[in-house]
């Protein structure tokens, strides 16, 4: 179990990401703040938001945002940014492949749903990844597997296997996400940097811990066994052997781990709310402290690496900022969702 | 007098005749518009509960929707949902009422509505679904009530044309028509008294 708050990094320094590190430390910098986004979260229209945004260095380059109906194109701009970031400065490049591939995954869903649903869902695909979608789509569309992993051949064949029989399209998701954490960890445990297979192991966690809670409050145990991601400190079997009993003892069998204030709030409010917004940001407010204590490793990939996701999160709570402006919800709601997980 | 007539007998039974049917079938007309006000009043009432309550729901379903919007990017919700797995199919039949034909909706519901994966998508998107899947059979009802109530509205309308046209032109008229023929033969027999009483006078006189 990876006890966040008193995780201590025990880390070598890696000189080779001297530089990197030194920018890293230099873009923090410029990162959104408390004060930024409270600021955000104080403007009457989106469009102010987006404005701030955009003075604030995120709108780049980009010629043609002239509202906040752009804010989305305006972050994926940002997105891509970072990730460009990545690929510059990593010295390890199964590292940067790593959030690459999340890319080629989601254009996998994509493109299965599209063959299987016979629609065109070419304006959902994102041109980012490590595989052009072209080749993507040839090894979907027509079994030519030529440029795409392992990973990815074998979910487009298991998908082709199984299909006729279930007809189920969330199939598709779930053995894309599986096999994803599964491609993820064959990259991350040879690589042996203990700050990331942690993050990940602790991603696994939290996502099998936010599904256990879902199918249980949508009544669908039974399906527990298949949606379950493997990898992560928790045991399958612990989420298993909690089908069927009370809230209570769910919230039981957590409090002694580092997730225990996840759970018992998460669940207060689902059961108080209908709503899974708090368990959400509470976790992911656990990732970002676990992030943040990357800033104690000297040099290394952790703090290129923390900076990304960070970055990423950032996107979220601006996202979320913009959102529900632009539908009107309220400062109060919009930053205790935010405060929760960004701050 | 708006109708042409020739004043004669048998034209005056002809036209009694159309009064009497007349009278009957405006009678009637009046008894289904009242029949069709009732049901469209009771109608209204049991629509505007049932809208209500839609409407309330459907709410909840936003705000978790928009819940889950605030923390997915519009492309990766849009790819989530994009191959819907539940399947809604409508079956329409007819029944009578005042030998108006409205619809009668079932649906015929198949499949998950949970079509995505858990490990990338938000919770409140889950509760906007199950909320949505909840609401369904009532917004179909609504759907069928509110398509009633348009046809017994229509059906209404079309009533009160008829009932108007026969009290306000068709029986006036006939009335008129008859009142005319009427007096044209009194007027007639008048006429034909008033020339034999002459003749009397003359044969008397010679």
């Amino acid at each position: 179990m990876i006890e966040v708050s008193r995780y201590r990094p025990a880390f070598k320094p890696d000189l080779r990401y001297a530089y990197a590190t030194g920018r890293i430390r230099a873009l923090e910098s410029r990162q959104l703040r408390r004060q930024d986004i409270e600021r955000l979260i104080e403007v009457r229209h989106p469009e102010e938001a987006v404005r701030i945004l955009t003075e604030g260095g995120y709108g780049g380059e980009l010629p043609r945002l002239e509202g906040w109906s752009d804010f989305e194109y305006m972050l994926e701009i940002q997105q891509r940014s970072v990730i460009d970031l990545l690929s510059e400065l990593s010295k390890d490049t199964s590292i940067s492949d790593l959030f690459l591939e999340r890319y080629d995954f989601y254009n996998l869903k994509v493109l299965l749903k599209a063959k299987y649903s016979h629609q065109d869902l070419d304006h959902l695909l994102i041109g980012i990844g490590r595989t052009s979608i072209d080749l993507l789509k040839k090894a979907v569309m027509e079994s030519d597997y030529r440029g795409v992993s392992g990973a990815i051949k074998d979910i487009i064949g298991w998908v082709d296997t199984v299909w006729e029989g279930m007809l189920d399209p969330q199939l598709i998701d779930v053995a894309v996400d599986n096999r994803m954490y599964d491609r993820f960890l064959s990259i991350v445990v040879p690589f042996g940097n203990r700050f990331l297979h942690d993050w990940l192991r602790l991603e696994i966690d939290l996502a099998n811990l936010r599904t256990f809670l879902r199918l249980k409050w949508l009544g669908l145990e039974d399906i527990m066994d298949q949606v379950l991601v493997k990898g992560g400190t928790i045991e399958e079997l612990k989420f298993l052997s909690l089908r069927g009993e009370s809230w209570e003892r769910v919230i039981e069998a957590f409090r002694k781990t580092g997730y225990a204030d996840v759970v018992a709030e998460g669940v207060g409010h689902l059961l108080d709310a209908s709503s899974f917004s708090r368990l959400e940001s509470l976790s992911d407010g656990l990732i970002i402290s676990f992030l943040r204590r990357a800033k104690l490793q000297p040099f290394g990939i952790e703090p290129l690496i923390a900076y990304v996701l960070l970055r990423e999160y950032e996107f979220k709570a601006v996202r979320a900022i913009v959102v529900g402006k632009m539908n009107g919800v309220a400062d109060d709601l919009i930053r205790e969702r935010v405060v929760n997980g960004y701050v | 007098m708006r109708l042409t007539v020739s004043a004669t007998r048998m034209e005056l039974l002809r036209l009694k005749k159309r009064l009497i049917l007349a009278r009957r079938g405006h009678k009637l007309l009046k008894d289904k518009q009242d029949e069709l006000m009732s049901q469209l009043l009771g109608l209204v009432e049991r629509i505007g509960e049932v809208r209500r309550e839609v409407e309330t729901r459907l709410e909840e379903v936003y705000g978790h929707f928009l819940s889950a919007r605030m923390s997915l990017d519009d492309r990766t919700l849009e790819a989530a949902l994009s191959f819907p797995g539940k399947v809604v199919k409508l079956k329409a039949t007819q029944r009578l009422i005042l030998n108006i034909r409205v619809p009668v909706l079932k649906p015929e519901i198949e499949g998950k509505i949970y079509c995505y994966g858990f490990a990338s998508t938000p919770g409140d998107l889950d509760v906007a679904l199950k909320k949505l899947e909840q609401l369904l059979e009532k917004m179909i009802q609504l759907a069928e009530m509110e398509k009633t109530l348009q046809l017994l509205a229509d059906e209404i309308e079309r009533t009160r044309r008829r009932v108007n046209a026969l009290e306000y032109v068709l029986i006036p008229d006939l009335q008129e028509a008859i009142k005319y023929i009427t007096m044209k033969l009194e007027e007639m027999e008048r006429e034909s008294l008033t020339r034999l009483m002459r003749v009397k006078e003359i044969i008397r006189g010679e």
